[in-house]
This record gives C-alpha cells, sequence and structure tokens, in this order.
C-alpha cells in the first residue's frame, strides 16, 4: 500500500474523538454485523473523519446502511448479512449465510403473525359481542321470549356476513398457525432430545410455561364472555369466548380509570398481566424459528404457509376496515349498537401493519429459499 | 456463439443484479483488479480513478453484497484493516459487465457525433 492510502496523522486527542465518534456511529448496525466488520468499518469511519470532521452525508449513509442491515438482521431486506471472516470454504459460508437469513425472515413473520392474531383476536371478539347485542336491541321492544334463531334473521344480512366472514378468517389464521407451528415444535423437540442444544432449551421453556399461563387464565375468565346468544351453529362461541379472555387487555377501559376500577380485581390483574404473557409467547415462539434450523423442506412449507397467511389477514384488515369506514352512516344494526372509537382504529392501524411486516418477511424468506436452490 | 454471449450476459447480470449499487460495485471491483485493498485505500482509489468519493456506509453495503455473491473475497486483517481481493467470478462479472458498458458507450457516442455534431450545436 501506498502512502496516499493510509490515513491523515491526528492528534491523540483528535484520534480519541474520532475512535468516539466511530464507535457511536457503528451502534447503528447490528451486533452481527458489528462482529463481523466492527474493527475495519471503525478504521474507515477514522480516517474519514480525519479527513472531513464534520459530514452531515456521513452520518447519514451510515445511519441509513445500519437501518438496512438491521432490517435485514431481522430478514425484512435484502442487504446481506455479514459472512464469517475467511477461513472455509466460500461455498458452505454462503448456504450458511442463507439460510440464516431465510430463519431470521421466517421469525419475523412468525412474531408478526402473533402480533395480528392476538389484536385481530380482540377485535373480532369484541365484534362478535356486538353481534350478538345488536340483536337484543332490536328485539327488546319486541317479544322477551323471542328464540336466537329469530333473532339472528333480524339483523343485517351484511353484519352477519361480516360476523361469519371475520370468524372464519380467525379460524383459518388459527389453523395455518398451527400447522406451520407444528413441523417447528418437531424439529426442536428432535434437537433438544438428540443434541441437547442450550439455545433451544430455555425459549421452548418460556413458551410452554407462557402458553400454560394463557391457557389458565383464558380458561378462568372465559366464563364471563357475553356468549353470542345461541348463535353456536354460526360461530364457535366456546372458541370465541377463551379468545376473548386472553384479550381482554385490549379495551378501552384504560382510558376509563372510573370504568377500569369498577371490575374485579382479579379481572383487573389478568388485563395487566396478560399482555406481558402473550409478548413472551410470541418472542419465544419467534426465537424458537430463527434458531432452530429448518431443513429447505420444511423452511419452504412455512413460507408457502406464510403466503397463505398473508392472504387471511388481508381478507381480515380489509373485512375490518370496511367495517370501521362504513360507521357513520344511516344502517342500524351492528354498526349501531358499538362507539368505533381510536382504539379500534389504531388496531386497524396496527393490524395493517403487522401484515405489512408478515408480507416482506415470507417474500423474503421465498426469496432467499429461490436463491439457496438457484 | 450463442452460448458464449448467453454467458456474457449472465455475468454481466451478476452486477446488474445490485440495483442501484451496481455503481458502487463496479467502482470497488474495477479498484480491485488492481490488486488487494482495504476500506480507506479503495475510497481513495476510486476517488483519483472515478471522481466519485464512497461514503463508507455504502463502501460497506456493496462489500458485503460482493463478497456474498463471491465476487470479492476477504483477507487476514492487518492493524485493524481488512484488505479484499478480486475473485476469478469477481473479474469474469466485471468484464463482462464493462465490456457492456463499453458497447453503449461506443453507440451513444457514435450517435452523437452523427446527429449533434458541432455545426448543430446552438441552433435549437
Amino acid at each position: 500500500m501506498s502512502p496516499a492510502d493510509q490515513p491523515a496523522n491526528l492528534t491523540a486527542g483528535d484520534a480519541d474523538d474520532a475512535r468516539r465518534r466511530a464507535g457511536r456511529l457503528l451502534r447503528w448496525y447490528p451486533r452481527a454485523w458489528r462482529d463481523r466488520y466492527g474493527p475495519e468499518f471503525t478504521e474507515l469511519l477514522i480516517a474519514d473523519i480525519a479527513e472531513r470532521p464534520r459530514s452531515p452525508r456521513r452520518s447519514l449513509d451510515v445511519a441509513r446502511g445500519g437501518i438496512r442491515a438491521r432490517l435485514a438482521d431481522v430478514g425484512l431486506a435484502g442487504f446481506p448479512l455479514p459472512l464469517p471472516t475467511a477461513g472455509g470454504g466460500a461455498g458452505p459460508l454462503l448456504e450458511q449465510a442463507r439460510q440464516r437469513q431465510v430463519s431470521a425472515s421466517l421469525g419475523s413473520f412468525s412474531c408478526a403473525l402473533g402480533a395480528f392474531l392476538v389484536l385481530a383476536s380482540a377485535l373480532w371478539s369484541q365484534l362478535l359481542i356486538n353481534w350478538q347485542w345488536s340483536a337484543l336491541i332490536r328485539t327488546l321492544d319486541q317479544d322477551h321470549g323471542t328464540s336466537p334463531g329469530r333473532r339472528l334473521a333480524q339483523i343485517p344480512a351484511d353484519d352477519t356476513f361480516l360476523a361469519v366472514f371475520a370468524t372464519y378468517s380467525m379460524l383459518a389464521l388459527l389453523v395455518l398457525a398451527v400447522l406451520a407451528a407444528l413441523p417447528v415444535l418437531v424439529t426442536v423437540a428432535g434437537r433438544i432430545a438428540r443434541e441437547r442444544e442450550a439455545r433451544l432449551i430455555r425459549p421452548a421453556i418460556v413458551l410452554a410455561a407462557a402458553l400454560a399461563v394463557l391457557l389458565a387464565g383464558g380458561r378462568h375468565f372465559e366464563n364471563n364472555w357475553l356468549g353470542t346468544g345461541g348463535h353456536h351453529a354460526l360461530i364457535p362461541s366456546g372458541l370465541a369466548a377463551f379468545i376473548w379472555a386472553l384479550t381482554l387487555s385490549v379495551t378501552s377501559y384504560w382510558g376509563h380509570p372510573a370504568l377500569f376500577f369498577t371490575l374485579p380485581a382479579s379481572e383487573r390483574a389478568w388485563m395487566a398481566l396478560s399482555p406481558f404473557v402473550l409478548a413472551i409467547t410470541v418472542a419465544s415462539a419467534t426465537a424458537l424459528v430463527r434458531r432452530v434450523r429448518l431443513s429447505p423442506r420444511v423452511a419452504a412449507f412455512e413460507a408457502c404457509l406464510g403466503l397463505l397467511g398473508c392472504t387471511t389477514m388481508a381478507a381480515f384488515v380489509v373485512c375490518f376496515g370496511v367495517w370501521l369506514t362504513e360507521r357513520v352512516g344511516p344502517n342500524p344494526g351492528l354498526r349501531a349498537g358499538i362507539s368505533i372509537g381510536s382504539v379500534n382504529a389504531t388496531v386497524i392501524a396496527l393490524l395493517a401493519l403487522a401484515l405489512a411486516v408478515a408480507a416482506q418477511a415470507a417474500r423474503m424468506a421465498v426469496r432467499g429459499l429461490r436463491r439457496a436452490r438457484a | 456463439m450463442a452460448k458464449r454471449d448467453a454467458s456474457e450476459r449472465a455475468d454481466a447480470a451478476a452486477l446488474a443484479g445490485f440495483g442501484r449499487y451496481a455503481g458502487p460495485a463496479t467502482l470497488i471491483l474495477s479498484s480491485l483488479a488492481d490488486g488487494p485493498k482495504h476500506g480507506y485505500a479503495l475510497t481513495k482509489d476510486v476517488e483519483e480513478f472515478a471522481g466519485v468519493r464512497l461514503a463508507p456506509g455504502t463502501l460497506y453495503e456493496a462489500l458485503a453484497r460482493l463478497e456474498s455473491q463471491g465476487l470479492i473475497e476477504a483477507l487476514e486483517a492487518h492493524d485493524r484493516r481488512r484488505p479484499y481481493q478480486l475473485t476469478t467470478a469477481g473479474a469474469t462479472a466485471l468484464k463482462a459487465h464493462l465490456a457492456a458498458q463499453a458497447r453503449v458507450t461506443e453507440v451513444g457516442l457514435r450517435r452523437l457525433a452523427v446527429n449533434w455534431s458541432a455545426p448543430y450545436w446552438g441552433t435549437a
């Protein structure tokens, strides 16, 4: 290397300052990237800072690159994941990097699907309650002895369609989630039994514990479910009650403390605890998917289910989007009995965000698998 | 002949797949065609021969892409700086990409010479 390839000399003080600034800029990047490129990138930044002490363009460039690297780290961008340093053949290293990219994408998909299921369940169970009550409101001034069948017939057809469509979208998502979870759980169980992989044992134990808490809490509080008014032929009410209990925390009660404190203490405690347990469940499931190293066949199966899941999620979001936008209108019925406030609007916005993340993750997983095959 | 054309197109496409990073990738590969260099040496060399200063984030994103495609490879680090060198695949891809660019340059210059030569300038 010629002297021109060497950076300008810095005084000791300036060098320390440059190193500190380079260290701060490096924090934009994820740990795996820093482990691989950190030292050499820091040296380049120090040399650049020595030549151009103040450069907003450099800071923006590093921030942009760091954000892209972080998105790639969670499988949401095409920025390449860092390869291990030289040593061993390039082929196996590339293969490992691609596998990690696919695992990261599938992990992000699990996370987005988990968040979507929680929020969608809350919205769905609320919809079902109001569907039930809209029927009762309509019959209140008529015949108190009206049978459930007759009450159902009095609800506008589009409301019934919405409730039933949302229900079967939710069920389809749950079935897809179970189908996706099974091969992952089988692979995890096999790895733990055969290889005692410590990095799988901890999230597996946390996941099992969180699911046990959710099962116990859900079964206990489902008794408070307001029911589907006997529309059992259309809505699986037992499941609806259980899911409603799991998502009790997604409510506008938080914004009305006086009303909130009228609830029993145990219910308030569950409303405070359950979001953390749900978050832990989603986080541990995501960690397992990221770490388990699925075989290419299972990964391809998961990616395929992911694309199907995105379609179902999109149908659900459109369904509730229509519900939200048609809320203000002359048509009574379901929409007359409920208030679509900021909670519903926020939940629908979050559902759309979760869908966007899931779709990007599924797309990146499919692309990674195609590249691995090529 | 047709087979050779297809192969050249595939080599050139190796860089075209870089999208907006094709520019930095071409500059980096051209610099490494002269021999292994670390990040700072690459920046200075590119600045010297192309008049473009690659910002650190852009440089390392392009390096990571090239490395993940097997077009360059990292060598042992010296004094916290890691040099990179061109691989055979990288040299082939660069050659095909530059040849394609040269054809475009040639056609463009020829058409400019025919339609936009000096007598027409300033008459619009």
